[in-house]
Order: structure tokens, then C-alpha cells, then sequence
């Protein structure tokens, strides 16, 4: 069988590092196979799909010693702008590749750049558009589009292309289980029906080991196994109902939060969220769970004051929230964002930390202390003066929950707090967060992976079309997965289970 | 029916400018006048509203009053109405100030219609048919995607750092906190740039010499009569001004 990719890396440096930071890599990708990457923080997977498409050492400034072939060729010697004769490849952050005010001009964009006839962009844009189910959105500017739309979309322009080799990195990362194992699916087909060569960076779900053939497993710059999905199943096992069972203190008279008929309407007429009655009792840990687009956002941006409800009201703490008041119960309350990067802004680990306490009258000795020892608690000790650009994604995700959490917070409100993270990475921020409810703080959690709401929460809610659909115990998920496929989160079929 | 959007943007770019030099040359009240009012039944024509114009309207009428105070204050033409001390007030100055009104008018509302009305790929395509080369004239549908990109990323670090209890919703807080944001916000405009310019280059930009366009623009014979029209009745006012 006929190698496509050709990987013989003896050293990739980035300047002023002494360590490489991707080392004795020798392997072949047959033509046709379907690989998953998988590996742990800075393992090197994202940088290994840099190197395949030359962007390293080409874009990133870097040294490479060895070879990288693509279809026989040597890399080095294609210029980057005709690597798109050879593959695809989407990277992390689907919001940062768009170049096009409209969903259409993205979607035509590759294609266009290949100058093929105007017949064929058109038709290659509309099998890509019906294939994704993103024609209702084909108009739309792409600032107005959702993460997960936007991944559709970024994904759509790729696959427009029609390239022998595809790589993606994470690009279920923002989808609902549902779409994502729908795209997991249609990735499959075209490697089995085109032979198209394909390299998945894994998400936390491992959803793509359905289709996958062989599993690449990355550790500290290097191959630590490259093996069939049947021998890694065996090898690194699989996730298991892995439930929290730590007792929580719920107070069921206290309400932090209270949402009463509250209801948000965009400008433009735009449908945020219908009415919503929905509470949050002290030291309850609730995961509310839903589509792309069914309103859990907006649901948290009521919560957060960042939006007015159109209708209804909001209590935090038993108070309604005002314009006036806002800010006050705010210091009551972390947010932990779905982008880390949305909520750091200081130049170092330990400013970052400390950012909340400024405004408080601890002495120095009191602050550094409270410092050290939430440093110890998400686990990044000695970082103090790292600048937060220089983590990785999840360590960034777990200042970013230090920085909440220093304030001792009566409540977390997490968005999605582990999307991009994989699973050893999602593990670490979830059990921080089990922790602290478990010391009597309320946490609600918004999350795609309904098996992270199984296994941290106790309570689930489900959205659905812009309101609450369902809400039950999370330990009797099993009872509701026939409403869990009807409401579109995940497949039907009789092997339904959570992965 | 009559539709801004769907005219070539050679068309329309025309009629922008002929509305502006026309508006700069011409002192008539009455032609300015007729200017305005035919952007405004244009643009009602094409779009069944003037809302679009809403924004831009309220902002004209405050840079409007302050061209009237100052040319009340200082306007030195026509006969002398008043005179108390150092305050001399003029017969010419409302005739003076509706002129400038109608120009800052006239000059905002055409710029305003052909950025809104012309879709940006089509601006590219224009730029590329006056032999400008496709990298660059590229560039206008990119810068038009990442404004809003910036300032919702701009709106993001606001969010997270009022969600973490600095007060940040009044201009006045907004500003005292805009050295806290600004480091944050060139460091996100440098990644996107940066991951950006990576993704059109392996999507194949530069690849070819040319490019092609899902839509094309195309002249309509018709379109390129009335911009042949435009000129002529440009060198018309500027011929009827000078003499």
C-alpha cells in the first residue's frame, strides 16, 4: 500500500528553546486511512499537523531537521499557498480562519482561489452547503454566527476543496453531540467512498474512533504509540459512567438563582431565549445541556446581567437584578468562560490571580498566601511570572478558573469550560469544579458533553428551541436518553449510549 | 424593481461621486437640495425604508446645529442684522448654513448608501478589473470582516472584565479602563491576523495568478450609458460654476 504522508522528523526547534518540540517522529500514513491523534497538553499534535502542511518551520519560524513527503513530494519544496493541491486542513478556532463578511463568500472561498470555473464553485458550494445543513445560514454575516455554526462553515470551505488529504484539528470542539457525530459520520463516508486520506486531532469525546483506523498517540514531542483503534481500546481503555459520587450540601430553601419568566429578544427581532423559569438552589451543581443555538447562552447572559430580559425578571441571591445592584452581586459570583483568553488580561500568572484582590483590604503576606494557595489548587505552582499567552489552552482554562475562585465566589457559572480541552485536560478542570461544589458552592455549568453533565452534575436541564425542555436527576440520565434523542442531542439507534 | 444592491459597483461608486464633487462645486441650495432628496426617494425606492439612514441622520442633525451656531456666531456675510459688542449676526448666515448642511449631507449619506449598498467582494472585483492584483484587492472584504470581529472581541474583554466586577458599562468607565483592555485586544488582532493570513494561504491565496468569483460583476450596457450620463452632467455644473 502506497504511503501519502512521509513523516521522518529527527528534530523541529523553535528558536531560544533548547528542547525540540517535536523529536524522532518516523511514520507513514497509507492512502486512505483514517488516523486520530491523540495525546496529552503540548504533546506536539496541533504542531505535527503544522509540520505535515509545512506551515512549520514555513509560517512559524522554526527548524526542522528531517523530511516531511506529502504524495511524494518533499514539502520543503512546495510554497505554502500550493499545499491546497495536496490537503485541507482546519485548525482550532473556526472564528480566526474567516476572512469573508458572508457565509457564502467563505464557503466559496478556497475554491475560488483555485480558479475553477464559475460553474463548478457554485455547484461545489451548494453540495457543501446541503451536505452541512447550512443553507438557512448561507447569507448571514460571519460575525453573526454561532462556534458551532462557524466550525460548519470553516469545515464547509475545506471540504469544497475536495483535497486527497484532509487534517483537522479538534473540529468537533464547539458541536453538539448530535452534529458532531453527524460530521464524524460524513468524514467517515468520504474516507471510505473518495479514499480521502484523513487526521483527526481528537476531541474528549473519541467520537471519531468509530470511523477511525488507527489512533496516534503523542507524548512530550514524540510517537508513543501508533496503533488499530481495537488494540488502543484495549490498551488505554475507554470512558466509563465515571460519576462524582461526592455528597453536595443543597440547601433547597436558598435560591441563588432565580429566573422568573425571563425572556430575550435580540435586536432585529432575533429570539434569545423564551420565557425561562428556572432556580438554582445553594450548593446545587446543575449542567444545562442543549443544541447549538438553543438559547444556553443567552440563558447565562440573562443570568450575568449582560443582557436585560425583554420579559420577566432575575433574582441573584434572593435580590432582583437591577442596573444598580448589578455590579455588587457580580462580586458574588465567577464566571469561567468558554475562551480562557476571554477573561485573562493580565501579563502574568500571578497578576492574573491576584486581579480580584486588589480591590480588597488584605496585606501583602494575606494576598500572597491566598495566591500561592490557589495556585496549588489548580495545580500550577512555581508559574507565578510565566506570561499566560505562554500555557497551554487548558492550563490557561485553569487560571482562569483560579482567578475565579480566589474570590471565594458563592456561585461558578461555567460556559462550556472544557471545549477544546481534551480528555486528561477536561478531567482536571471538571474535578476542580466537583471540589468546590462539593464545599458548598453552586455551580451551573453549561456543556455539549452530556457524559460531563452525567458524571459531575446533579441535576441536568435540557434546552431546547429557546426554552427549558426537560430537567431530571443526573444519576437517572440512562432513564432519559429516548428524550435525549428526541430533542436532538444525541443518535438514535439501539447501541445509544453516552461516549 | 429598483434594487441598490444588485447595480454593478462601477455604477454605483460613479453616482457616489458624482453626488460629492457635484455637492462641493455647485453652491446652489436648490441643486444640493434635489441631491439630497434623490438619495433619499433612491435609497426608499430600493429599500422601502430609510432606516438605514437613521443613525447618520441624528449624527448630521447635531454637526448640523453646530454649523449653524458657528456660522451665526461667526458668519460674515449678507447684511448686518445685530450687533451687541463683540457679536455680530449676519443675514447670510442661515442661507450659508443650510449650503453646508446639505453638502455634509449629501457627501455622508452617498458614502454612506454605496458602503452599505455594495457588497465588498464586488468592491474586490472592481478593484481587480482597474488591474489592481488580487492579493490586494482582496483586502477590502478581509478588513471589512475583521472591524466587526475586533469589536466584538473588544466587547468580550468589556464582558469578562465587568464579569469579574470592574465597572465597565458608562463611556466615562469604559475609557478608564481602556488600558486594561487595549494589551489584551492588540493580542487577540495579532492572533487572528496571524491564524488568518495561515488559513488563506493553505486554502490556496496565491496559488494562481488570477482568481475567480462565485458572482461576478457585470456592466449592463444600460449602467454603463448612465455613467457615462453622470459625467457629462458633472462637467454640466462644473462648466455652468465657472462661468
Amino acid at each position: 500500500m502506497k504511503p501519502i504522508i512521509q513523516l521522518d522528523i529527527k528534530a523541529l526547534t523553535f528558536p531560544d528553546e533548547q528542547e525540540p518540540a517535536l523529536k524522532n517522529i518516523k511514520l507513514n500514513i497509507i492512502e486512505g486511512e483514517f488516523i486520530a491523534i491523540t495525546g496529552g497538553a503540548a504533546s506536539g499534535k496541533s504542531l505535527l499537523l503544522h509540520a505535515i502542511t509545512s506551515a512549520a518551520p514555513k509560517f512559524y519560524p522554526c527548524t526542522l531537521s528531517g523530511t516531511v513527503k506529502v504524495a511524494d513530494q518533499d514539502v520543503s519544496s512546495i510554497p505554502l499557498c500550493q499545499m491546497a493541491d495536496y490537503l485541507g486542513y482546519m485548525m482550532q478556532e473556526p472564528q480566526n480562519q474567516m476572512v469573508n463578511r458572508c457565509v457564502g463568500d467563505e464557503l466559496a472561498f478556497g475554491v475560488s482561489n483555485l480558479n475553477l470555473s464559475q460553474d463548478e464553485i457554485e455547484s461545489r458550494v451548494n453540495e457543501i452547503m446541503d451536505f452541512l445543513g447550512i443553507r438557512e445560514f448561507s447569507g448571514r454575516y460571519t460575525d453573526a454566527l454561532s462556534g458551532g455554526q462557524a466550525q460548519k462553515v470553516v469545515l464547509g470551505s475545506i471540504l469544497a476543496m475536495k483535497t486527497p488529504i484532509l487534517l483537522l484539528d479538534q473540529p468537533t470542539a464547539e458541536l453538539d453531540p448530535k452534529t458532531s457525530t453527524e460530521l464524524y459520520r460524513y468524514l467517515g463516508q468520504l474516507n471510505r467512498e473518495k479514499k480521502v486520506t484523513t487526521l483527526v486531532v481528537m476531541d474528549k469525546s473519541g467520537e471519531v474512533l468509530k470511523d477511525a483506523d488507527r489512533v496516534l498517540v503523542m507524548e512530550a514531542g514524540t510517537v508513543k504509540d501508533f496503533l488499530p483503534v481495537a488494540e488502543y481500546h484495549q490498551k488505554y481503555g475507554c470512558r466509563k459512567n465515571n460519576r462524582h459520587l461526592e455528597p453536595l450540601q443543597v440547601n433547597e430553601n436558598t435560591d441563588i438563582i432565580r429566573l422568573n419568566g425571563a425572556s430575550h429578544t435580540y435586536k432585529g427581532g432575533i429570539t434569545g431565549c423564551h420565557p425561562l423559569n428556572f432556580n438554582l438552589k445553594k450548593g446545587d451543581f446543575t449542567a444545562v445541556i442543549g443544541q447549538n443555538g438553543s438559547g444556553k447562552s443567552t440563558m447565562l447572559k440573562l443570568i450575568e446581567g449582560l443582557v436585560k430580559p425583554s420579559s420577566g425578571s432575575v433574582e441573584l441571591f434572593g435580590t432582583p437584578v437591577t442596573k444598580k445592584n448589578v455590579g455588587e452581586l457580580r462580586r458574588q459570583i465567577g464566571f469561567l468562560f468558554q475562551n480562557p483568553d476571554d477573561q485573562i488580561f493580565c501579563s502574568s500568572v500571578k497578576d492574573e490571580i491576584s486581579y480580584v484582590l486588589n480591590n480588597k483590604n488584605l496585606s501583602e503576606h494575606e494576598q500572597d498566601q491566598k495566591i500561592q494557595e490557589t495556585l496549588a489548587l489548580i495545580g500550577l505552582e512555581g508559574l507565578d511570572e510565566m506570561h499566560p499567552q505562554r500555557l497551554s489552552r487548558g492550563q490557561r482554562q485553569l487560571l482562569a478558573l483560579g482567578s475565579v475562585v480566589i474570590n471565594d465566589p458563592e456561585l461558578i457559572i461555567a460556559d462550556e469550560p472544557t471545549s477544546g480541552l481534551n480528555g486528561p485536560q477536561s478531567q482536571v478542570v471538571m474535578e476542580k469544579l466537583a471540589r468546590l461544589s462539593s464545599q458548598g458552592v453552586s455551580i451551573l455549568l453549561v456543556t455539549h458533553d452530556l457524559a460531563e453533565a452525567r458524571d459531575f452534575a446533579n441535576r441536568i436541564v435540557v434546552m431546547h428551541n429557546h426554552q427549558l425542555a426537560l430537567e431530571f436527576a443526573a444519576e437517572n440520565m440512562d432513564d432519559y436518553l429516548d428524550d435525549l434523542v428526541r430533542l436532538e442531542l444525541m443518535e438514535g439507534g439501539d447501541d445509544k449510549c453516552l461516549t | 424593481m429598483f434594487n441598490l444592491n444588485k447595480l454593478d459597483p462601477r455604477l454605483k461608486l460613479t453616482w457616489c461621486l458624482f453626488l460629492v464633487l457635484t455637492a462641493l462645486v455647485s453652491r446652489s441650495i436648490l441643486l444640493n437640495g434635489i441631491l439630497l432628496g434623490v438619495i433619499l426617494i433612491s435609497e426608499l425606492l430600493s429599500e422601502k425604508t430609510l432606516k438605514n439612514f437613521k443613525m447618520l441622520t441624528v449624527v448630521l442633525l447635531i454637526i448640523g446645529s453646530q454649523v449653524l451656531i458657528i456660522n451665526l456666531l461667526f458668519g460674515r456675510e449678507g447684511e448686518l442684522l445685530y450687533s451687541w459688542g463683540i457679536l455680530q449676526i449676519y443675514s447670510g448666515f442661515i442661507a450659508t448654513s443650510i449650503l453646508a448642511f446639505l453638502r455634509i449631507g449629501i457627501i455622508s449619506f452617498s458614502a454612506y448608501q454605496f458602503g452599505i449598498h455594495t457588497d465588498t467582494m464586488d468592491m474586490a472585483q472592481m478593484l481587480i478589473h482597474w488591474r489592481i492584483p488580487y492579493r490586494y484587492a482582496m483586502l477590502v472584504p478581509m478588513v471589512a470582516r475583521f472591524l466587526p470581529v475586533m469589536i466584538g472581541e473588544y466587547q468580550s474583554i468589556c464582558n469578562s472584565q465587568s464579569a469579574r466586577g470592574v465597572p465597565n458599562d458608562t463611556v466615562a468607565e469604559k475609557i478608564r479602563n481602556l488600558p486594561a483592555s487595549i494589551l489584551p485586544l492588540m493580542y487577540r488582532a495579532m492572533r487572528i491576523s496571524n491564524d488568518a493570513a495561515l488559513s488563506v494561504e493553505l486554502r490556496g491565496y496565491g496559488r494562481h495568478a488570477s482568481r475567480n468569483f462565485q458572482k461576478k460583476i457585470n456592466l449592463h450596457p444600460l449602467e454603463g450609458m448612465t455613467i457615462v450620463c453622470l459625467i457629462i452632467g458633472f462637467g454640466g455644473v462644473l462648466i455652468k460654476t465657472i462661468l
